[in-house]
């Protein structure tokens, strides 16, 4: 089942490019683009991350077919 | 058609095709032994430095536009594309090497007159292109990625360069890794197939045959033996 995600939605409305929030949570651009692309799920540690630093719910950020939930 | 009778089917086939092969080339041997071994073996030479000049080329383009990109600034829009134009400069390069290296190797040219030597300065000097263009382009690959900073001219410098890689980038390297295991466990009984084929011409002993059993014997233990460390003692994998 694909996972999906709104790393990008999320990263424009913090109005920060790929670098800075790779930067921020200690990984690469290219990480964070793969991740925008859904080439690569990232760790759980990566993710919380991610979901701190956006200030939100792990799975606000992250979710499955079907459960995307527009808060 | 189940997996299990699709798997002995491909068996007994590649043993009917592998039979068929040698007994062709049995009644072939007298005609193809006319043909001079050593004339394959240096033509192919030529062809591989003819290729790895292509190569050369193509990778130094790679290389300018993937310099260019990175000089005009990178952002968001155009880091993929400089990503991928630097990752295609550097493997077209690093499949130039071993190309090369036959090339010189079978280089039959009389270094006696001028055309010969210019021949072989020509092809020393490709070598050299490609070495230090391996060198710029891993520099161009740390302007993308400046979390892995391992100097190039280190000579820990591929383990300094996983060490450093985060979790995306570990994971294309380990899947290209299994990736390129698991091809070469392919082609290895093919090419063992092929050489023991070939031992009976003449030219050909059973020496390539040997090499490519040392060579898939030495891969599958180091393929084994990591797998066993990285399972059961992560620590020491590490190292």
């Amino acid at each position: 089942m694909p996972l999906y995600n709104r790393v990008k939605e999320l990263r424009a409305r913090l109005n920060i490019n790929q670098q800075e929030l790779g930067n921020m949570v200690g990984v690469s651009r290219q990480t964070i683009s793969q991740i925008e692309r859904g080439d690569y799920n990232p760790s759980i540690l990566l993710a919380l991350k991610l979901a701190h630093v956006f200030n939100v719910s792990c799975e606000t950020v992250f979710y499955l077919e079907g459960e995307f939930d527009d808060e | 058609m189940s997996k299990k009778v699709f798997f002995y089917l491909v068996l007994g086939l590649c043993a009917i095709a592998g039979a068929i092969a040698y007994f062709v080339l049995d009644a072939l041997a007298s005609s193809l032994n006319e043909i001079s071994t050593e004339y394959i073996l240096l033509a192919i030479g030529r062809v591989s430095g003819a290729i790895a000049l292509i190569l050369t080329i193509i990778s130094l383009g790679y290389y300018q536009k993937g310099k260019r990109l990175i000089k005009h600034g990178i952002n968001d829009e155009n880091y993929d594309i400089a990503n991928r134009t630097i990752c295609i400069a550097s493997n077209l390069t690093i499949v130039a090497l071993p190309l090369l290296f036959y090339c010189i190797a079978t280089y039959t040219g009389s270094i006696n007159n001028l055309i010969g030597l210019i021949c072989l300065a020509i092809l020393g000097c490709l070598l050299l292109i490609n070495i230090f263009m391996q060198i710029k382009i891993t520099k161009l690959a740390q302007v993308l990625h400046p979390e892995i900073y391992a100097s190039v001219y280190d000579m820990k410098f591929a383990k300094k360069w996983n060490d450093q890689m985060d979790e995306a980038l570990k994971a294309i390297s380990e899947k290209a890794a299994f990736r390129s295991s698991q091809l070469m466990f392919n082609i290895y009984p093919i090419i063992a197939l092929i050489f023991l084929l070939l031992s009976g011409l003449e030219g050909f002993s059973l020496l390539p045959l040997l090499v490519v059993c040392l060579l898939w014997f030495i891969h599958i233990c180091s393929y084994g033996y990591n797998a066993y460390l990285i399972e059961n003692h992560p620590s020491k994998a590490t190292k």
